[in-house]
């Protein structure tokens, strides 16, 4: 079975100040701010990612940060990013 | 919500409209409060109308079998707001009147804030409650620079590069008692201005040298977000721009639009004006510092 694949929910309005960007999720209108990491991680799964795609290109993208807590740096944000609605798991 | 007269009403009370011919607003029953308004809003005007005119209401003001009064108001971002005097639901009305003059106009937002005329631009003073927003605004009058509100500022969208605040004609206040630091010219501004006091409270009138006049306009030259420390010490920092969208947003006041809306057009504000943060304890300190920065960068 091929693993799940997390996917930008495509109602959620995105404004992009300075590579910073702020979400708005259409159903509550909370607003949620992404850093420069959060929104590298966001502009990535405009493509959609499995986990492991998106660790493959994270670990890449930041060579000295230490293989464990960049994993689970990014599964706390990923999971963060479902909760909020703001990406569904897709498959 | 049935209607209720509230006690004291005339027996003719009716439609009164609000605001600038064109924009204006229309309020069912503000008689009971007319005589507390001019303590909260100066310089808007309004007139009565036909009794008998068919306009459905923007704002209307009845009470419950409580006692107390209810301002309604209809549309987005509306609903009914209780106050148990009128003198209080006059301060009540003034806001909602306020908030539905920023509604009709899809050209401006509304945000928390204090502001002050220096040399032509206004200094935009944003934080969270307490922060000194009110009080900052207050000192820059004191030292002579023309009030443009200490609670909140319209600003309609950049055209050019430019954002011009809007004065809403709200009355200012003074939290008392006024801080210990406080020197002489400032306790004497507040003393001077004083229309009516109450134990924790000092409601001011300013006149036209002091304060600007309902719907005055003015280019925004910066925001200053402030963050009160005990710790002494005065300094102004550059603050990103994304940092400087979440203090917008963060002291919006425009429950009319959704914040997929609102978010784009803070970004646009604050493209238009850079942001800093200011750290104080003193309030003179930060007047002064708010100055000199804008006449460095101006």
């Amino acid at each position: 079975m091929a693993a799940p694949r997390y996917l930008r929910r495509p109602d959620v309005s995105e404004t992009d100040v300075d590579g910073e960007i702020f979400l708005v999720e259409p159903g509550s209108q909370d607003v949620f701010y992404l850093d420069a990491v959060g929104a590298g991680l966001w502009r990535l799964l405009d493509t959609p990612q499995t986990l492991v795609e998106a660790k493959t290109v994270f670990a890449a993208a930041f060579p000295d940060a230490p293989a464990k807590t960049l994993s689970g740096d990014l599964e706390v944000a990923l999971d963060a990013l479902v909760k909020r609605g703001l990406v569904t798991l897709e498959g | 919500m049935s209607y209720v007269k509230p006690p004291g009403a005339p027996e003719d009370a009716g439609l009164w409209a609000f605001g600038p011919a064109g924009r204006e607003l229309v309020v069912r029953n503000a008689e009971r409060l007319l005589a507390y308004l001019p303590f909260f809003l100066g310089g808007w005007p309004f007139r009565h109308l036909d009794a008998d005119a068919d306009i459905t209401p923007d704002i209307e003001i009845s009470a419950n079998t409580a006692g107390d009064i209810i301002v309604s108001l209809s549309g987005p971002g509306g609903g009914p707001a209780a106050f148990d005097s009128a003198f209080t639901a006059a301060s009540g009305f003034a806001g909602t009147l306020v908030a539905a003059y920023t509604a009709r106009q899809d050209d401006r937002v509304c945000f928390h804030a204090g502001s002050a005329l220096i040399d032509g631009a206004l200094a935009v003073c944003l934080g969270d409650s307490g922060a000194g927003k009110s009080t900052l605004s207050l000192q820059l009058a004191a030292a002579g620079y023309r009030l443009f509100g200490d609670d909140r500022l319209v600003a309609r969208d950049p055209v050019g590069g430019v954002a011009n605040g809007v004065c809403l004609g709200l009355m200012p206040k003074a939290r008392l008692p006024l801080p210990a630091s406080a020197d002489a010219r400032f306790r004497e501004f507040i003393a001077g201005f004083t229309e009516m006091r109450t134990d924790d409270t000092a409601y001011l009138k300013l006149w036209e040298g002091e304060a600007a006049a309902f719907e005055d306009e003015a280019p925004i030259a910066a925001f200053f977000v402030l963050d009160r420390t005990a710790e002494g010490g005065c300094d102004v920092s550059p603050l990103p721009r994304a940092d400087l969208v979440r203090a917008l947003l963060q002291n919006s006041y425009s429950p009319h639009l959704d914040h997929a809306a609102l978010v784009p057009r803070m970004t646009a504000l604050a493209s238009a004006a850079p942001g800093y943060r200011l750290r104080y304890a003193e309030c003179a300190d930060a007047a002064r510092a708010i100055i000199e920065t804008l006449r460095v960068d101006g």
